[in-house]
């Protein structure tokens, strides 16, 4: 029961670090606000699932949809500032959304919102249930990345993470594509939030502020940005370590930070990213395959 | 083909360039000369719309792009190989090029360029899956020479090609625009290096401190002894 639990966290955690990836990993552009998405995803569940009755799938991809359509026009907005500036942005939009939550009536206000037991056609679906539909999202996560990674969409936002001049001046309209990478990142983040909102059955503001974005992109960082394996081993380490270390919990926010400017000093591109600790051991061990070297 | 006309750029309150006239006629080999900071990149960046003037027009084939963005000025035929050659390092040397030819729809014209820069560049073809982080210096300016090259330009930009590149890899590379020239494309060079630039190519510009301060043929600014004593040694 307690591993489960636990599962599922990491597993929900997991998706959110793979969907900020796609906008700060392979787009390069910093969200700091990305729980924001989260929020607005699991309360657009909470609103059609607990006030309307809507059925699990609808209710799944319309606050995906919701979450993306408010993070093209997040993107859309934000398309005049870059780098810190984009940032502190971001950070600026998830205190508005969580107030948002906390004080308007129609999202519960300080009483959050309840959102009823999942149930798939007419069958109450259990916390294995629920997991093994959290493996299912992460896993088409994954496909879509793979697909996208080596797709025009991926390139052209790696052309944009190396040098936004250079791919300007190839004639890649870059504001396209760092807004497309808001949209798809948000929608994902989106279905995550839909699904956490069935599996706590009640949400409140609390749960997506500022220091959810912080966890989320903390994952993503330690793991390795702009790559698959990097968010969600990033997901494992960080969602564990609390369960396991309990002081971790305690001072959670101290050592996530630190953990930040560590990666940051000494191993930027994360556990598994390009050039790492660990992927040169990776190489190390793989046989060579071409005859083609420095 | 191109045509600056009277531009002022202004980074923040200091004046970069002050009304720079220039004009590149079709099939033209013209070169910008200049010291460090003379405001050579600031041209280029302009002609291509990173940076915007704050007066001034710019002329493309009788199309005002001032203010173009500058995927459209790509899109119109302008290509452009960055200062220390930017190319993108986490992407394959296939994927660069691929890049470059973003705004190509026709798969056969796609296939042409790829023919042509390999044929240009063996060496790219022979490292295609390599990332482009990987490679010498030389190689990548080859790669962000054949990016450029995979849209089709019209007119090619190019910043600094000597930059950090040995002697022989510098005239190698010339020649590589001067065959291209030869072929009829137009080309705008902005170079530190006078003397190379000044042999290889047909009329020159001489900036300094962000005034065009001469212009002539390449012959006449070799003999000019302003020129020789501060860009040629003396």
């Amino acid at each position: 029961m307690y591993g489960i639990v636990v599962a599922i966290n990491v597993g929900i955690f997991a998706i959110l670090a793979l969907s900020v990836n796609i906008i700060t990993g392979y787009a390069g552009q910093p969200n700091l606000g990305q729980a924001s998405f989260f929020g607005i995803g699991a309360y657009t569940t909470a609103i059609l699932a607990g006030k309307y009755g809507v059925g699990f799938l609808p209710s799944l991809i319309i606050s995906g949809f919701i979450a993306g359509i408010v993070g093209l026009l997040l993107g859309l907005a934000s398309l005049r500032v870059r780098d810190d500036f984009l940032a502190i942005t971001t950070i600026g939009f998830n205190f508005v959304v969580v107030a948002i939550f906390q004080y308007v009536p129609f999202f519960g206000a300080s009483m959050g919102l309840s959102i009823p037991p999942l149930k798939l056609f007419g069958y109450p679906v259990g916390y294995v249930g629920l997991f093994i539909i959290i493996l299912l999202l992460m896993l088409l996560v994954i496909l879509f990345t793979k697909r996208m990674e080596r797709s025009w969409i991926g390139i052209a936002l790696v052309s944009i993470r190396n040098n936004e001049e250079a791919a300007e001046s190839l004639g890649i309209d870059t504001r396209k594509f760092k807004v497309i990478s808001f949209g798809i990142g948000t929608l994902i983040a989106g279905f995550a939030g839909s699904v956490y909102a069935y599996y706590m059955g009640f949400i409140m503001s609390y749960n997506f502020q500022f220091m959810t974005s912080i966890t989320i992109l903390s994952m993503a960082v330690v793991g390795g940005l702009g790559t698959i394996a990097g968010p969600i081993i990033g997901a494992i380490v960080l969602g564990l370590a609390p369960e396991i270390f309990r002081f971790v919990s305690d001072y959670r926010l101290l050592i996530y930070g630190a953990i930040l400017i560590l990666m940051m000093s000494f191993q930027p591109q994360g556990l598994v990213g390009d050039g790492s600790i660990f992927a040169n051991i990776v190489r190390k061990l793989r046989p060579k395959t071409s005859g083609v070297d420095q | 083909m191109l045509e600056l006309k009277d531009i002022d750029v202004f980074y923040g309150k200091s004046q970069a360039l002050h009304n720079i006239n220039i004009s590149i006629n079709e099939g033209e080999f013209v070169t910008i000369i200049g010291a460090n900071g003379a405001g050579k990149t600031t041209i280029m960046k302009t002609i291509i719309g990173l940076l915007k003037p704050k007066n001034g027009s710019i002329i493309y084939k009788g199309e005002d792009i001032t203010h173009k963005e500058s995927w459209t000025r790509s899109q119109m035929g302008i290509g452009y190989v960055p200062e220390g050659r930017r190319v993108f390092p986490e992407l394959t040397v296939e994927e660069n090029l691929r890049m470059g030819c973003y705004n190509i729809k026709d798969n056969a014209k796609i296939k042409e360029n790829y023919d042509l820069v390999y044929e240009l560049f063996p060496r790219l073809k022979e490292r295609k899956t390599q990332l482009a982080k990987t490679m010498s210096g030389g190689e990548q300016q080859m790669l962000a020479i054949g990016r450029a090259l995979m849209s089709s330009p019209k007119l090619l930009l190019i910043d600094e090609i000597s930059m950090g590149l040995m002697p022989i890899l510098i005239n190698a590379s010339l020649n590589v625009l001067k065959q291209l020239n030869e072929k009829g494309l137009t080309i705008l060079l902005v170079e530190q290096n006078a003397k190379k630039a000044l042999s290889y190519a047909e009329r020159g510009y001489v900036l300094q401190t962000g005034r065009i301060i001469l212009s002539d043929t390449t012959e006449s600014l070799l003999s000019n002894e302003q020129v020789k004593k501060a860009y040629l040694g003396g």
